[in-house]
């Protein structure tokens, strides 16, 4: 339905169009893919449908159980019972707010169906490790991806309370990449390639996962429809639960200016043998 | 077959900029963008842009009959490349106007052929033209074994911000 006080702005999207007089379309032509079905990228699937985002690549191959509840945006009692797949969950959800969205559904682990994944716009990548985000990283650059990752996690020190913190990064080709950022390093992956298989479930909790996922998704938007007319170079948002605080990363201010050289562009696409 | 054209915002600005300079007597710039090829999707073709060569003053040619002509120097130096490193190659100019731009007739019966030749030199790569406007693109591009240039469906410049700039 159109609005006629607001000319080629749809009647749901009264609301939002501050964003600008094309965002509506942007938005819609604008295909994610979320890697990551569970606590956070169940947040991210439900408000970009209610965006308007019409075409998805969804990425999952687990399915809900009885933990997941306490997180998990769109399961229910019956999906945890039936084992139901969590990307059937987030297409469900999607097709509730929106029934002529477009979405394909991948119920693999995303490296098993990577040609997909390249037809996408925008990733979300919603996982657990430090390695996978890597893997990501270097995908999504060899295709001119902008990638968004999230994370969250809680550490205990001596007698102090538990303390809850997460990030959001934006990894954006031919800017500085989540090494540059200082968020993956050689020391953090040998660390946890170490306690493979002995981390044990990681602790996330829904309000925590959906603070991380808003700024994700509010990053996106702004991405894609410049309405802030600001956002021109790296995203790393560090989020303090405890606090109650997101803010800008404080190693933010030591990287300005640099160059990533882990990503040159004349690298992109396919790897290919060079002859010495 | 869908194919996708993807650019780093920092090549489309400096080709935008390159372009837009006067020159001495033709009456606009051409460049070329060289690509790799992949899939993607569902049996869908991915460009993507990894690099932008500007032609030199030089090589250009005075015919007054054309927006601008070049010479034989540039066609070679672009197949040569082709040939070494099996990249794509796509003839780029701008068309100095705001929305939806396409091929003049003059593109489409010089620039194609040239093109097709320049495609023998890497023929497992996509080749073909791409034209902008000051908002919007257009793009074309001959596949492997394919006989016809195919319209690009979606181009976008990959930066801050995003842009889908086919779709205007």
């Amino acid at each position: 339905m159109k609005n006629e006080s607001s000319p080629g702005v749809s009647e749901r999207f009264t609301r939002q169009s501050f964003l600008g007089p094309a965002a509506e379309e942007k938005i819609a032509g604008c295909h994610v893919g979320i890697i990551g079905l569970g606590g956070g990228g169940s947040h991210i699937v439900q408000q970009l449908a209610h965006i308007g985002f019409s075409r998805f690549s969804l990425f999952d191959n687990d399915s809900v159980e009885s933990s997941n509840l306490n997180r998990l945006v769109g399961g229910t009692q019956t999906d945890a019972q039936k084992s139901t797949p969590k990307a059937d969950v987030a297409a469900r959800l999607i097709k509730g707010v929106n029934l002529g969205a477009r979405i394909v559904v991948i119920k693999e682990r995303w490296q098993h169906e990577a040609e997909r994944l390249r037809a996408c716009d925008i990733v979300f990548g919603c996982v657990d490790s430090y390695a996978e985000r890597r893997d990501l990283e270097i995908a999504t650059r060899r295709y001119l991806i902008p990638y968004l990752d999230i994370g969250l996690d809680v550490h205990k020190v001596g007698d102090e309370p538990p303390r809850m913190a997460g990030q959001v990064i934006l990894s954006m080709p031919g800017e500085l990449c989540m090494a540059c950022l200082g968020f993956l390093t050689e020391a953090k992956l040998a660390r946890e390639a170490e306690q493979y298989g002995a981390a044990g479930p990681r602790p996330q909790v829904v309000w925590a996962n959906g603070v991380l996922a808003s700024s994700a998704v509010g990053i996106a938007i702004d991405l894609i429809t410049d309405w802030t007319q600001s956002l021109r170079g790296p995203v790393y948002l560090s989020y303090d639960s405890n606090a109650g605080t997101v803010q800008p990363h404080k190693r933010l201010q030591y990287v300005e200016g640099r160059v990533c050289s882990h990503f040159p562009i004349a690298q992109l696409g396919d790897p290919i043998f060079k002859q010495l | 077959m869908m194919i996708r054209l993807r650019i780093p915002k920092q090549i489309e600005r400096e080709l935008r900029h390159l372009l837009m300079q006067p020159h001495p007597f033709a009456f606009e710039r051409v460049g070329f963008i060289f690509t790799r090829l992949t899939r993607c999707g569902d049996g869908e073709l991915l460009v993507l842009v990894t690099a932008y060569e500007h032609v030199p003053d030089d090589d250009y040619i005075n015919d007054p009959n054309v927006g601008a002509r070049i010479n034989s120097a540039v066609i070679r130096r672009t197949m040569q490349r082709a040939l070494n490193t099996g990249e794509g190659a796509f003839h780029v100019h701008i068309h100095d106007h705001h929305g939806a731009t396409g091929p003049s007739y003059t593109d489409k019966q010089e620039l194609r052929p040239m093109m097709q030749s320049i495609r023998n030199a890497a023929p497992q790569s996509a080749h073909g033209l791409l034209i902008l406007s000051r908002d919007a693109a257009w793009a074309e591009a001959l596949t492997p074994n394919s006989l016809q240039f195919q319209k690009i469906a979606k181009i976008s410049v990959v930066g801050f911000p995003t842009e889908f700039i086919n779709e205007k």
